[in-house]
């Protein structure tokens, strides 16, 4: 069970990705907050603004596809430092390239999921990633 | 870039040896064999000269011999007559002796000289006359002593004879003289000459070896200087075609990229679209919900409803096909941009084994429509494994997919191996192809003759592609309603 303190956080320049991705986590019932970020950058700060502070648990959903810097720096940088290496980052993004699978899970990302284009539509596919939010446990970040 | 440097017809020509000069050199060797034939003329004839000379020179000995000898005879004769002592007689006897072999030597010597002759005949006479007075005077002595030989002294005809004598070879002593100055003064020339032709030859000589030896250094000179310039414009050539390669490689990897990046960009749109299309299918759901409330919506309207609601669904399925379809095209987009990256790794591979896999692959569309499938006598190759495999795969099963269901389905597979190349050909009975569609079904996202199955069109693009990587080439021939080949050109072994 996510803990009510958890907030998500967003980092995605797509609105229309944004706002598939918030509609369908509310779906799945869940109510923590959701902060989205559209620039790299200023997901970047508010992540190492506020990842220290007491009692408080981020759950990052990251694009790699970001205008200003890439998501993957993003990536090492949050696992490199101590304060934010426990932070659960879920790589959501449209690139399926396998190398970029490969490099993304050495730098210690949790899941990667590309996002669908099926049929199944991308809401679905979300929904059951709101599911899976719903029943996974989320560590205690380094005091 | 840089236009290239090379060597124009004008520049080789150039290098050839320089005839010009060759007549010079001709004309030397001429006047050297000209020397030469001088020289040995002017040898000989000095021989010659210097035989005459030493005979002249012999000849006077002679004559002054002869004279010595008759002189020494005559004042013999003359101590005897004087002291009549027998002791001043030996001279004369000696020299009486002598004086015929003098004689004789000297007419011997006169063979070849007719003007000598006749001196050395008018000679011989008077020689004897001479002696026979000197032995007359000598024998008169021995009689009867000084009265007797002095008469014979005082009549003076043996001086006369003498002078005679004296005369006769004084001519031939200044006959002789003439004659060797003449000699002596021809074979001073001919030294001269020769002298001279000697210098004259070897400077000759100097003055060929000069013009040969500037000829040659000058042509090596060439010669260098052209290896130089070819060895600079190789490089440079080399250069210009690693330039080239380097650069067509990165618009290559660049083209590539481009392919890479637009897929994504593409997709991104397309998950928003297929997302909304959901959200609006949802609110659709809803309002429906909503207007099922009778006191919302009059009866007479669910009518109308229901068939808003088909449209819905219709215009909603084709939205959603469409977005199928797009994401179809870039992933397939993307296939053929990664393959392109991809870096090949050549191994021996056994085209059998590989057949039969694909076979095996293929087995449940095989036996779905009852069809053949053979692998003849396969040979190695050595290529990228997966290249390989990905071009054969998509072939086999494209013959296959496009078997006539009207007629017994035949695909077979052979093989031909001429060295660096092999031939490999998959001939079906299938559709066949028309002509006018043959050059078509290579391009990516088109595709010829009943669609009957399923497919993006892209296979033979990719296939060709593969193909032109791995260095080979592949033609399609067909008859439509008959079937089709395949006909793969590798090269036996690939250095990718």
């Amino acid at each position: 069970m996510l803990p009510s303190a958890m907030t998500i956080v967003m980092i995605e320049d797509d609105e229309g990705h944004g706002r598939l991705i918030e509609k369908n986590i509310r779906r799945a019932g869940i109510n923590n907050e959701i902060l989205s970020f559209k620039t790299g950058e200023s997901g970047m700060s508010y992540m190492l603004a506020n990842a220290s502070r007491p009692a408080k648990s981020i759950l990052l959903l990251l694009d790699l596809n970001l205008p200003d810097i890439s998501g993957i720096d993003i990536l090492a940088e949050l696992k490199k430092r101590k304060e934010t290496s426990r932070i659960p980052i879920i790589i959501l993004t449209t690139t399926d390239d396998r190398e970029e699978v490969s490099r993304c899970y050495d730098l210690g990302c949790n899941v990667y999921l590309t996002k669908p284009v099926a049929f199944d539509s991308f809401a679905q596919a979300v929904r059951q990633l709101g599911l899976f939010l719903t029943i996974m446990q989320v560590p205690e970040l380094a005091k | 870039m840089a236009p290239i440097e090379h060597m124009t017809m004008s520049d080789i020509s150039t290098l050839e040896s320089p005839r010009k000069h060759g007549w010079i050199i001709l004309a030397i060797v001429l006047l050297l064999l000209l020397s030469v034939a001088g020289a040995v003329f002017l040898i000989i004839d000095n021989r010659q000269s210097g035989s005459a000379i030493i005979r002249t020179q012999n000849v006077q000995a002679a004559a002054f011999r002869l004279l010595a000898l008759m002189q020494q005879a005559e004042s013999g004769q003359r101590g005897y007559l004087l002291t009549g002592k027998d002791q001043y007689l030996e001279p004369f006897t000696r020299s009486v002796e002598l004086v015929p072999s003098a004689l004789s030597d000297l007419a011997g010597l006169a063979e070849d000289d007719p003007a000598l002759q006749q001196d050395v005949s008018a000679l011989s006479p008077v020689t004897r006359k001479k002696l026979e007075e000197l032995r007359a005077t000598i024998a008169a002595f021995k009689r009867g002593g000084p009265s007797a030989s002095l008469p014979m002294v005082l009549t003076d005809e043996g001086q006369r004879e003498m002078e005679q004598l004296r005369a006769l070879v004084q001519k031939i002593l200044d006959d002789q003289r003439i004659k060797l100055a003449q000699r002596t003064d021809r074979w001073r020339i001919n030294s001269d000459l020769l002298i001279s032709l000697g210098a004259i030859t070897l400077l000759l000589t100097m003055l060929a070896a000069a013009i040969i030896i500037r000829d040659q250094r000058r042509h090596a000179a060439i010669l260098d200087a052209t290896r130089e310039r070819l060895i600079t414009v190789n490089a440079d050539l080399e250069k210009h075609v690693a330039d080239r390669t380097a650069a067509l490689r990165e618009a290559n990897e660049e083209i590539q990229r481009y392919a890479h990046i637009a897929s994504h960009d593409l997709r991104a749109p397309l998950v928003n679209i297929m997302g909304y299309s959901g959200e609006i299918d949802l609110v659709r759901k809803e309002v429906l919900d909503m207007l099922q409330n009778p006191a919302i919506l009059p009866e007479e309207s669910r009518e109308k409803l229901a068939r808003l609601n088909e449209d819905f669904d219709e215009a909603l399925s084709f939205i959603r096909q469409s977005i199928d379809k797009m994401n179809r095209l870039i992933n397939a987009l993307l296939t053929l941009a990664r393959s392109g990256q991809r870096e090949f790794r050549s191994e021996d591979l056994d085209m059998a084994a590989i057949f039969n896999s694909i076979k095996a692959t293929l087995h449940h569309q095989i036996s779905t429509k009852a069809a053949s499938f053979v692998v003849g006598p396969m040979p190695h190759i050595n290529a990228d494994r997966l290249a390989i495999e990905q071009i054969f795969s998509n072939i086999s099963e494209n013959a296959i997919k496009y078997l006539d269901p009207n007629r017994p389905g035949n695909v077979s597979v052979s093989a031909q191996s001429s060295g660096t190349e092999t031939i490999f050909i998959i001939a079906d009975n299938g559709y066949g192809i028309a002509e006018r569609d043959l050059g078509r079904i290579f391009d990516p996202f088109r595709r010829a003759g009943p669609q009957t199955e399923p497919g993006e069109g892209i296979g033979l693009a990719h296939v060709r592609m593969l193909v032109r990587r791995l260095g080979g080439k592949i033609t399609c021939e067909s008859t439509l309603g008959a079937g089709s080949r395949f006909i793969v050109t590798l090269p036996t072994s690939s250095n990718k």
